[in-house]
Parts: C-alpha cells; structure tokens; sequence
C-alpha cells in the first residue's frame, strides 16, 4: 500500500464536531464523562470546545480560538488528535512494540501489547497518547487515534476512508494518498495565498518527517495552536538510539566476558588441581 | 575436621536474599519492558504490578535492617568507602588472579575485598538512584514536567544497565567462579571454612583470629 | 418603489443596524454584480429571516431584490430555504399547515358555501391571452382531490363532497400562537400532537405549557419522551393538579420506515427501511390508519356532528399494515376512465373522471413506476447540477421553476455556459420548461409569460394580496431598545398583540436577545439531548455575550448567568466571545446576547429552555413566533 495521508482545510471546516463524534462511534469509544441517571455529568466552561482535552476515550476533537486583529474577528478551529508521525516520538520509545508504522505510514497501536509504561505519553511532541493507569499497581493502556486501523475496526484495510473523514460535511478532511493529498493541500495553499492570505501554509509536510495528517492553514500554525517546530526530544531519541543498543552492548560483552573468564579459569583449575595430584 | 568461621551472621544474610531477590524480580520484570520482543510478556499488567511490589521489599529491607542493627550497617557502610592504597593493588592483581587463579600478587584483603566493596558502592548508589528516578516515575507521571519524566526514564535505565552488568559478575563470582567455591555457602549458612578465609580474606581472618 | 426605498441609503442602514457603511457598501457591490449576464446570485435564508414579526415582507425584499437582479429562474440563483428538518417542503406540501389543502390549495372558509362559491373565491382570472394563469385549473385540482378522499360518494350532485370538508372561520388566525391562546383560554379540548415538542419549541414556553394543562387529553407521538408529553410532571407543578389525560406513542423514525422527503428543491426522494425499531414503536401512517378506521367506525356506529366527513371517507390502504406506496398512488392520483396511473397534473379534470391527492405530486408515480425512487446520477443535459433521474420534482419533475426567466426573448440563455433552458430547432432542451410555449419573439401569439402561477404572467414586484406590505418597510420588533429611525410607525401596524402587558420595557430589559441553534444539538433537542457523545460535545444551554457586555455585569466567561424578559428567566452558561460586539443604534450604544434553545426538563441532559423568555407575537401572514429579536436584561447567577 502507498503511504496515505488525511488532509485537513482548516478554511473549510465548520466545526461540526462530526468528525469528533462519528471517531467515538466507529471506535466505540464511550463519553468521557460518565453517564449519570439524570443526565450525563458534563459542563460547558464557557465555549464551544467539549471535552476539554483528548482522553483515553477522546482521540479527536476540535479546538476553537477567536482571534481579532484589524478590527476583524476571526474564529479558527483546528484538529486535535494524533499526527501520525513518520519520525514518531511514541514508536521510538514504546518497549514493547504496541506502537508501530505500518504500511500506510500511519502510528498503528496494538493495545494488546501495551504495558502501560506511558513513555509515549512524554515522548510525543504533539502531547496526543492519553494512559488510562491505575497509579498503584502500574496496570494500564494507552489510548489514541488510529488512523481508523484498530484490528477488528480497521477502514482502511477495508478500502474506506477514516470515519472523520467519511462524515464531514464540508469536505474539509479528505483522505488518499500522501503525494495526492501534498499535491491538492499546495493547491489549495496557493488559492488562498492568491487571495490575499499570505501568511497562508502547509503544516505537516516536513515536520517530524512528514506527518500523515496535513493541515491546510490560512495562518501561522502558532495562531491554530500547532507547534511550529515540533521535534522529539534527546531524552526519547536517546532511549531507542543510545540505551537499547549500549545495554545490549555492555550486557551482552559482561556476559561474554564472564563466559570467558569460566573457561579460562576453569581450565587453569583443573590444570592446578592435576598438578597437586601428580606432586 | 576443617575449622569454620562464621563469615556473615543471619541477619546479614536475610537481608541479603530479601534484597536481592527482590532486585532480581526488579530486574528481570525490567528486562520484559526493555527487550521489545519480551514485551508481550508484560501486556496485562502484572509485570508492572509485581515490578511495584518487589520495589517495596526492595526498599524496606535495607530501611529495616537499618532501623534494627544501624551500627552494624553504618560498619558495613564505612568499610565499603573506605578506599585505599590496597584497592589498587587489588585492581592489579585482579585480572591475573581471577581468569589465571594467581594468587601470590594478590594483597591480601580485609572482610569486603576490593571488588565487594566496589559491589557494595554500586547497590547502594544505584539502589538511591533507582529509587528516586522510580518514585518520580511512579508518582509524578502527571505532575511532573515532560522532559523531568523523560530523563528520569534515561538515568533508570543507565543504573539498569551497569547494574544489570554487574549483577550478571556478582551472580557469577558467587556461584560459578571455579575459585570461590565457598563464597555460595557463606551467604547460605554464613560459614566458611578457616583455609578459604585465610585465603581470600586473609587480613580479616587475621584480625578475627588475633581477637581469640 | 424608487421613491419608496429611496430612504433606505447606506447612510440610514449605519443609523438602524449600526452596520458600517464601507462594509454595506462592498456587500451590496459584491451582489448586485450577480446581476450581470451570464453570472447569478442565490439567497440562502432560515429563521432569521422569517422569525420576525415583519418575516413575510424580509422575504418578498429577497424575491424582488432577485428579481431585479435577474436570478430567478437561472441556473445558481433562486431565493432558497435551509430547512430546519429534511421534509418541511414535504410538510407544506401536503398542507401541515392550517389555510391550505394538499397541493397548496385553499383551505374552505365559513363562507365558501358551494364548491362553486369556493371555486370563485380562490381562482384567479385573467383578461391577458398571453398570461398561462395556470392556478386557473384550480377546479381540476381540487375536485381531483376531493374524489381521491370520497371516492365513489363524491359526485357532480353532492359537490364531489365539498361541504365535508372542515370549513375555517374566515380571518380567524388558526396557527400555533393562536392555537395555543385558544387553548390557554380552555377552548380546547383535546391536542394530537405528532413528532412536535410546543414545551421547548414554542414561544412564550410557560405560557404554552400552562396552556396544555386546560386539555382534557393530549396525545403525543414521539420517538422519545418530551417535555410536551411530561408537562403535568415539569418542574415546579405538582401532577396531581392537572386534569389532562395523556397518551404517549412511541413512534419509529424516519430509518425505520418506508416513505418519501422532499427537500427545499422541491425533489422528492423516496427512503427505505434502515433498521428495525425498539420496543412496540410504529409509523405515523399505521397510527393514523388506526385512528381513521376507529373513527369510521364509530361514526358509522353512533353518528354524530358531520359524520358524513369521515364515514365516506375512501379509506383503504391495505390492512394489517397500510402500503405506503398505496399513499403515494393515491397522491400521484388516478384516471378513473382507465383505472391507471394519472400521467401528469395536465391530464387532471374537475368532471370527477381523476383523482388526485396533491396535484402537484401527480407524475410522481406513473406507471413507469415510482419516480421518487430513482436513484439515477446521470448529469442533466447541460450539465449545471439537475440530475434529472435521480428521485423526482414537482411539478412535472421541473428542476428550477420560472426558468422561461432564464432566457431571452429568443429563448436563448443568458448564461450560454450554465443554460437551464434552450429553444433549439423548435423545441425547448435542458429542464423541464415552465411552460412548453415557444420563445415570446419566436410566437408572439401563442407564448405566455414565464410567471405562470401569478394570474398576470409576470412577477411581482408589487406584492399585493399579504396582511402586510406591499412594499417591504423596516420597523422594529414588537420589543425593541431604540425607536424606529424609518418612520414613526415603531412596529408592523399588521400584527396581533395577544397580550400588551406582557412586552418588555427597554429601561427594565435594554438588552436585546436572538435564539438560535448550534449544530449538535437540533431543535427541541428531542434526539440530540439523548445522545451521549453528542451531548459530550455540546453539554449544556448557553448565553453568548460580548466581552464588554460581559466587563459591564462582572461576568467572566464559563460563570452562571440569568436571562430574563418579561416573559420567564433562564439560568444558563455565560459564553463571553469576541464574536459579538455592542452595537450602535440610531445613536445609542445596545449590547446584544444570544441563547440557545434546545433545551428542557426532560431526556438525558436537561437545562432550561430559551423559549421561556420569547413573546406571544408573530408576523402578521403566518404569526411565524418572533423568536429572533426580543428584549432582555442579563445578570451573575
């Protein structure tokens, strides 16, 4: 399979939420909040944007900011949810392999395999993975988008799009192959550049080395909330790239090393105990 | 009949079987999250959980046998630190010694050789060092900030590699090391016998056998 | 009308709205370039421009402004309603509302004493060979109609059973303000009420729900239970006072049935069953062919007061579970002569040889079949977006109505790129003509004007024959912070004021509110508020503000606010957004807050209803609620 992309037009997106709720639905993810018997214990703070944050049963949703400038309002929303990284912070660091890339590009996640361990909640740059751990006994998964790829859920082995992006309305998300979606998002960044959005731009070509989820931006991506220069931290890069192979390396010589010394001392051993016999 | 001395006193020894079985219960369960193809074995959760729980005894048998036996402890603590000229000449003779059985240019050693001393440094340094990467760990996974966790993770597992290491070098010396065939008894019923003692630990056997 | 709007210049617009003149300017522009050949404009429009007490006159500006622009007809232009539910247009054309029948005829009055009375009173007529007057058919519709109820009983010598038809009081208002002050007064008995929810989507929501408690019976059918089928158990009422009798159905929902939506392009496309539904739920259609069996029955049985209205009625739709598309042949209608399929509305006639039970409808289902069914996506012939096989259109399957409007006198388009229409070797090509004449140069003669359903062939811009107008005039809402700077006339002269006492004093409510709707939740939040991730997403009932609205009452953004009017208060969520800005007024300063309306005390999420601060007035053609301009005053809770 190519590697595919989804695209997001933030100038195109409404802010329906569709995509946040046909996500829960296809992955069968329940509300945050738990359901009370007189009605579901959740509470708007003063905006649009609910849930507040992503969440073990949250994978996507949409955040809302009012910007004014010029005397003009501007209400932006962006998409919130895993980047799908091609150098992934979370895949360098999982020990047990539960994240992975795989054939399309994406983060895949087996949640069989998962530990618990929350190195990949500290690892991605975006701040995506959500850990739902018990903090006595360490027992616990992570949670996040999939790229609609959750074995017994999978879309995209099924030819489909992601669920976000079958429902949404506008056609603000699309789904096809990375080089196609690259190919319309400059399109659709020089239409907006030509009128009159200079500042307008694609996220997610480069970065990390390519997300999977690009965004077509009228602004800065600081003013959608986007990390202008994400990048994974020397800590993460360290794990994968320094410790794994200097534990192999020191344990692996110690054991040799101590391998040798038996053979070696062994046979100076016996080779003194024959000579006490024979004197 | 060989004479016997007694080389470690019970408490000593349980402390030792308590800590060390929990260290390597630590250890081991801390393999399966740093081999990626062990991993499955920690997917359900119990591998962390018994992590957790071996740290406990982990943590309380030293705090213990501190509480119950300090002066004994802070003797085996000051012996460990104290470095000397002998340590050098112990680290000298030691290549020669151990994989060629050289005895003669080895000095002869007080009740912790050079190597045990060295032994002694890393458990109980690393042992802090485990502990406090692992509390930041355990509990401050949502308080504490990103890069904090982060490298808290990397120095955990630097203490798990050098100390695995040399876990892998104390297990060996103690139980397969053709020449210290009594060293296994000495921490089982805590006694060895006159000629070993002499011969490994021959200032200590001095010290003990001028007391008589 | 030069003279008339004459007064509206930029200039006055700034002074009433506070809308800056530059910005009026370039919208305006922008716009009326649609009007160039070969480019068109359309008019996209909802409740905030009808729910006004001047809603009908905000429309008629939209129709001439169009007119005058040359979009109507064309391919891109039109004045266009986004609908609140997918099968309004469906709705009214089957006359769920209370001056007209099936087809948009007449409703009879008092004083349609005779079909022929009726017939005089409703068809227009025309001196003009030229003008189509095509409502001139009017007697072929609705004998048509009347056969298609009465069957064999509805003859020449009973009128076609004309007199069994419920007959209204002339100029007596019959809509849902004045239904509901009728019924607060205790004139009402009895209340059907299908797939609605009056408690939170009704005006003045204490007023209606009090109103309800004078019923001897209700009778709700709903695919949840709402805040009309429990407001004998609402907060703040103790059950055991309230005498009415309700009866509360389950009903299944559009998935889990058979039938047909029509859209705001008039296609209609048929549905089919999705998924079983719950429980012992059922469809509309076998509730009511219960309904209407029973009651033929008893009427038959006992008598009573116009028995001959419903025991003639041709009642048979197949048993044990009425046939929708039985439904659906009898809309389309009959040729009785042959037994078949009418073909077409054309082919209807008032001698009593057709039926027909929306003549707007018939070509719907021929015998070629059910048209609303087609599921085709082959591009019409000019390729502008018709797709003439996919589902069906009335009338006749026209795509765009008026669309002679969109040629010239030739009839060649003139917009050569994006034809709907062209005369082309003698014969119209593209859409369905509005009228299959020739070309008004082509045939002087035998043409007819393109405005076919006004009895004068062409458009009006003179909107006679509305309560009011006939040119549209600003004035304010009933409640309003500043004087009218148009006129002195402060409000539509036309409207009914049930209750003067009850409107707000702008010293006591200076704040002028809007209610309105967020996409997660729709309307009486029957549906949305029963939905878990939907509610997640959107929990709770809101009041938006601007931040120096919000600075002025010390509220900071996620407090706890009341809103209240003269009507009720609310104690919502403050949203305090730079979306909004005070407003300058005819030289006064008014701030201006919005809420919105899903809201009620029943389902999985709760929380207080907008509706509870709207009024009791409308605009003067339909009494549409003035829900989107009142006053209020907001405070900290």
């Amino acid at each position: 399979m190519a590697e595919k992309a989804i695209l997001y037009d933030a100038t195109l997106c409404t802010a329906c939420r569709g995509c946040q709720i046909a996500c829960k639905q296809w992955n069968e993810n329940d509300e945050y909040i738990p359901t009370m018997e007189n009605g579901v214990a959740s509470n708007n703070r003063g905006s649009y944007e609910n849930p507040a944050d992503l969440a073990p049963t949250t994978w996507l949703k949409m955040e809302f900011r009012e910007v004014e400038a010029g005397g003009k309002v501007r209400w932006l929303f962006t998409r919130r949810s895993c980047m799908h990284c091609t150098e992934a912070g979370c895949v360098k660091v999982c020990p047990s392999g539960a994240l992975y890339h795989d054939a399309g590009g994406f983060v895949g996640y087996n949640e069989d395999l998962c530990t618990g361990c929350g190195y990949c909640v500290d690892a991605c740059p975006f701040d995506v993975p959500r850990l739902e751990k018990n903090h006595i006994t360490g027992i616990g998964k992570m949670s996040k988008c999939t790229f609609c790829t959750t074995p017994g859920l999978n879309r995209i082995d099924a030819g489909w799009e992601p669920a976000c992006v079958k429902t949404c309305p506008p056609h603000a998300l699309q789904y096809g192959d990375r080089g196609e979606m690259l190919a319309l998002a400059r399109q659709k960044v020089a239409e907006l550049k030509a009128k009159g959005w200079s500042n307008a731009n694609l996220y997610g070509e480069n970065e990390l080395g390519g997300l999977h989820v690009l965004y077509v931006l009228d602004d800065h991506p600081t003013a959608y909330g986007l990390p202008a220069e994400p990048r994974i931290s020397a800590a993460t890069i360290a794990w994968q790239d320094v410790i794994q192979p200097l534990g192999w390396a020191v344990g692996g010589a110690t054991i040799v090393g101590l391998g040798l010394n038996w053979l070696v001392a062994r046979a100076n051993a016996k080779k003194e105990e024959k000579d006490a016999a024979r004197s | 009949m060989q004479r016997e001395v007694e080389k470690y006193r019970k408490p000593i020894r349980v402390l030792h079987w308590v800590h060390s079985g929990a260290f390597v219960i630590l250890f081991i369960t801390g393999l399966f999250l740093f081999i990626p193809q062990l991993g499955f074995l920690a997917q359900d959760g119990w591998t962390r959980l018994i992590h957790r729980v071996a740290v406990v005894f982990f943590v309380l048998a030293p705090l213990i046998y501190l509480a119950l036996d300090f002066k004994g402890a802070l003797r085996g603590i000051k012996q460990a630190f104290s470095w000397g000229i002998e340590d050098i000449g112990w680290l000298k003779a030691a290549p020669s010694y151990y994989f060629l059985g050289n005895e003669k240019d080895m000095p002869p050693q007080g009740s912790m050789n050079t190597g045990q001393k060295l032994w002694w440094f890393i458990v109980i340094a690393f042992g802090i060092i485990f502990v406090i990467t692992g509390i930041i760990m355990w509990f401050f996974k949502t308080i504490a900030p990103v890069a904090l966790l982060q490298w808290a993770v990397f120095v955990h597992d630097i203490a798990f590699i050098v100390s695995g290491a040399m876990l892998f070098v104390h297990i060996y010396l103690g139980v397969f090391h053709p020449m210290m065939t009594e060293a296994w008894n000495s921490m089982t019923n805590g006694k060895i016998s006159a000629e070993y003692a002499q011969a490994h630990h021959g200032k200590w056997y001095e010290d003990i056998t001028r007391g008589k | 009308m030069r003279k008339h709007f004459a007064r509206y210049t930029p200039e006055m617009v700034n002074k009433i709205t506070g809308c800056p003149e530059d910005a009026f300017l370039l919208a305006t522009q922008t716009y009326a370039a649609s009007g160039q050949v070969g480019k068109a404009g359309t008019i996209l429009y909802a409740m905030g421009t009808t729910q006004h007490t001047y809603g009908t006159q905000n429309i008629r500006s939209y129709a001439m402004l169009q007119l005058l622009l040359g979009n109507i007809g064309v391919a891109g232009g039109g004045i266009n309603a986004m609908r609140g539910e997918s099968n309004v247009q469906g709705s009214t054309d089957h006359c769920l509302l209370s001056h007209i029948l099936p087809g948009y005829l007449a409703v009879p009055t008092n004083s349609d004493a005779t079909l022929a009375d009726y017939l005089k009173r409703v068809t227009p007529t025309t001196n003009d060979p030229n003008s189509a007057n095509w409502w001139g058919n009017y007697s072929k519709y609705i004998v048509s109609l009347l056969k298609a109820w009465y069957g064999n009983t509805a003859t020449s010598a009973n009128d076609f059973g004309f007199n069994r038809l419920p007959k209204v009081q002339s100029g007596k208002n019959y809509t849902h303000i004045a239904l509901f002050e009728t019924m607060a007064k205790g004139t009402i008995k009895g209340l059907m009420c299908w797939g609605q929810n009056p408690a939170v989507g009704g005006p003045n929501a204490n007023l209606e729900r009090k109103a309800l408690e004078n019923l001897d019976w209700l009778l709700v059918t709903d695919i949840w239970q709402t805040e009309t089928a429990n407001f004998w158990k609402r907060p703040g009422v103790n059950p055991a006072d309230i005498k009415t009798e309700v009866f509360l159905l389950p009903a299944l929902n559009s998935f889990e049935k058979e039938g047909s939506v029509t859209n705001s392009g008039r296609w209609s496309q048929w549905r089919w069953k999705a998924a079983d539904g719950p429980g012992e739920a059922m469809d509309d259609l076998w509730m009511l062919d219960q309904i209407a069996r029973k009651l033929k029955e008893l009427y038959s049985a006992e008598g009573g007061p116009s028995a001959e209205s419903i025991t003639n009625l041709a009642w048979d739709y197949g048993a044990p579970h009425p046939d929708v598309h039985a439904v659906a042949k009898e809309i389309n209608g009959y040729d009785l002569t042959t037994g078949k399929l009418a073909a077409s509305f054309g082919k209807l006639k008032d001698d009593g040889t057709t039926t027909s039970g929306n003549w707007l409808y018939c070509a719907s289902y021929t015998e070629d079949g059910n048209m609303a069914a087609r599921r085709d996506p082959t591009p019409d012939t000019y390729n502008i977006g018709l797709y003439p096989n996919w589902g069906w259109c009335w009338p006749v399957n026209r795509r765009i109505i008026y669309n002679r409007a969109s040629v010239d006198l030739n009839g060649e388009p003139w917009d050569k790129e994006h034809p709907v229409i062209w005369w082309k070797d003698g014969k119209w090509t593209g859409d369905v003509p509005d009228g299959g004449w020739p070309p008004i140069a082509v045939d002087p003669e035998n043409t007819k004007w393109p405005f076919i359903m006004k009895p004068e062939g062409v458009s009006r811009l003179f909107g006679f024959g509305r309560t009011d107008g006939p040119l549209p005039e600003h004035y304010e809402p009933w409640e309003s912070p500043v004087n009218n700077a148009m006129s002195s006339q402060q409000i539509n002269p036309a409207i009914t004021i049930w209750r003067p006492e009850e409107q707000g004093n702008p010293d006591k409510y200076p704040i002028v509110c809007s209610t309105y709707r967020v996409c997660e939740h729709w309307q009486g939040g029957q549906m949305t508020r029963n939905m878990p991730w939907v509610i997640e997403a959107m929990p709770e009932p809101f009041c938006e503000m601007s931040e120096e609205l919000a600075a002025e009452k010390g509220i900071a953004n996620g407090d706890r606010v009341i809103v209240e009017s003269k009507r009720g208060k609310v104690n919502v969520v403050a949203v305090v957004t730079k979306r909004f800005k005070p407003f300058q007024m005819n030289g006064s300063r008014v701030h201006q807050v919005g809420v919105i309306w899903h809201w009620g005390y029943t389902g999985l999420s709760t929380g207080d209803s907008a509706n509870v601060l709207t009024p009791h007035v409308g605009d003067p053609n339909t009494t549409i609620p003035e829900y989107k301009a009142f006053l209020v005053n907001v405070s900290k809770a």
